[in-house]
């Protein structure tokens, strides 16, 4: 998962939203497009794209994201619908729910993940040894 | 029917304008795009003559001026409500609405670009009852474009003048923002030129706020030649969101200006107008 830097990139998608460290956000921060945090929000974040949470950011909310890679620290529920990557930075308190998480050596989590069950007809059939 | 505005502005423009009205009138004949023409004077206005497009039910009025003019003509179509289409002719080879317009001040390819008619409706943004195409700036403290002169010092002591302040902002009634910051800008549409992100589409019904964090000296010698092109988003750290009503809660009094002129102070409140502008644009629009 690639979090984008430039709006450019997104060739006609909603635009990013960056939230520099100096800046403090009360509320509910929803955007269509990417969400770059590196200052301290409080209440709930929300995208259905990516969500990026720098090394000296803080996060007092619910999170819900498509993919996130938290650096930072996030205290709260985490309901991602793909990947969720726990960088060795990260300090995550809170409820995680994804389809894939990666945690780096390193990195902090307290809580519970629940994460969805590949279906039967999902998994690839071991080849037996001749 | 096509209804000519021609605001020649002051001295140095009106030596310009008397200089290529002439070309300017043949090559409008040349595109079958001529029309009635009035000259603006200190007792006809923009507002009055804007006023007389509508009521003689003109199509298209073609400011031929300065950002300033397209913007007067603009606020009174709005205001009344009026459906004209609009074009613009820049007696200004900087204009920043012409560059984002990709309308050259080359006389010939602003009246080419006219006569293509390539109209796209666009977003306006309404402070206090008054309409902007481009941006608002919220303090003191302006950044245009600027010559960074001999290793950026000219422009790296102007900036190192700038005081930081501080400013609280409430988005769509969702979330409210605070920071301290060395700039802040409320963006419906901006010249993108040297800028690292691309941000103000007057076509997507949103506002773009930008804030540059506050700066320590030693950060503003650092990216002297980044604030000098008058993009707070080149400076590493910028923050940037978007919405289509923004609250400027406070400092109160902060004073909000549009093109270096300030309209209001806050509290107050940005919005996307309900009404859009149709304007005849270029293909180097940059939107």
């Amino acid at each position: 998962m690639g979090i984008m830097t430039k709006r450019e990139e997104y060739d006609g998608s909603a635009p990013e939203t960056v939230v520099g460290a100096s800046v403090k956000i009360e509320g509910d921060l929803a955007s269509e497009g990417d969400i770059r945090v590196e200052g301290f929000v409080t209440g709930k974040v929300k995208t259905t794209k990516n969500l990026y949470v720098g090394p000296q950011a803080r996060i007092e909310a619910d999170v819900d994201a498509g993919n996130a890679v938290i650096a930072g620290n996030v205290k709260g529920e985490i309901k991602i619908k793909d990947n969720l990557l726990i960088q060795e930075t990260g300090k995550v308190a809170g409820n995680i729910s994804c389809a894939r998480l990666s945690i780096t050596e390193g990195a902090r989590f307290m809580g519970s993940c629940t994460m969805a069950m590949p279906e039967a007809g999902d998994t690839e059939p071991i080849p037996e040894e001749e | 029917m096509y209804f000519y505005i021609f605001d020649p502005g002051k001295d140095k423009e009106v030596k310009y304008f008397e200089r290529i009205q002439g070309r300017l009138l043949n090559l409008l004949a040349e595109h079958h795009i001529e029309g009635e023409t009035y000259r603006v004077t200190s007792i006809r206005t923009v507002e009055l003559l804007a006023q007389q497009a509508i009521g003689l039910e003109a199509r298209t009025i073609i400011v031929v001026g300065s950002d300033s003019t397209l913007n007067r003509t603009i606020n009174t179509l709005v205001r009344s409500k009026a459906d004209i289409t609009v074009g613009f002719i820049s007696l200004d080879p900087d204009s920043r609405l012409g560059q984002i317009f990709g309308i050259s001040p080359d006389i010939g390819e602003s009246v080419k670009t006219l006569a293509g008619r390539l109209v796209t409706p666009l977003d306006l943004g309404e402070i206090n009852e008054h309409y902007f195409l481009s941006k608002v700036e919220l303090g003191e403290n302006q950044f245009p474009q600027l010559e960074p002169g001999l290793f950026g010092l000219a422009s790296m002591r102007k900036f190192m003048k700038l005081a930081p302040f501080e400013v609280n902002l409430s988005l769509d009634d969702l979330y409210k923002v605070s920071s301290e910051v060395f700039g802040a800008q409320i963006i419906n549409c901006r010249n993108n030129q040297g800028c690292r992100v691309k941000l103000g589409d007057p076509t997507d019904k949103l506002l773009d706020i930008l804030l540059l964090n506050k700066l320590s000296a030693s950060q503003i010698i650092r990216y002297r030649r980044e604030l000098a092109t008058g993009c707070l988003d080149n400076v590493p750290g910028s923050t940037i969101m978007h919405a289509k009503k923004v609250d400027v809660l406070g400092p109160r009094k902060l004073p909000l200006s549009i093109e270096g002129q300030v309209y209001t102070k806050a509290p107050a409140t940005i919005t996307v107008a309900k009404q859009q502008i149709k304007m005849i644009v270029g293909k180097g629009r940059q939107f």
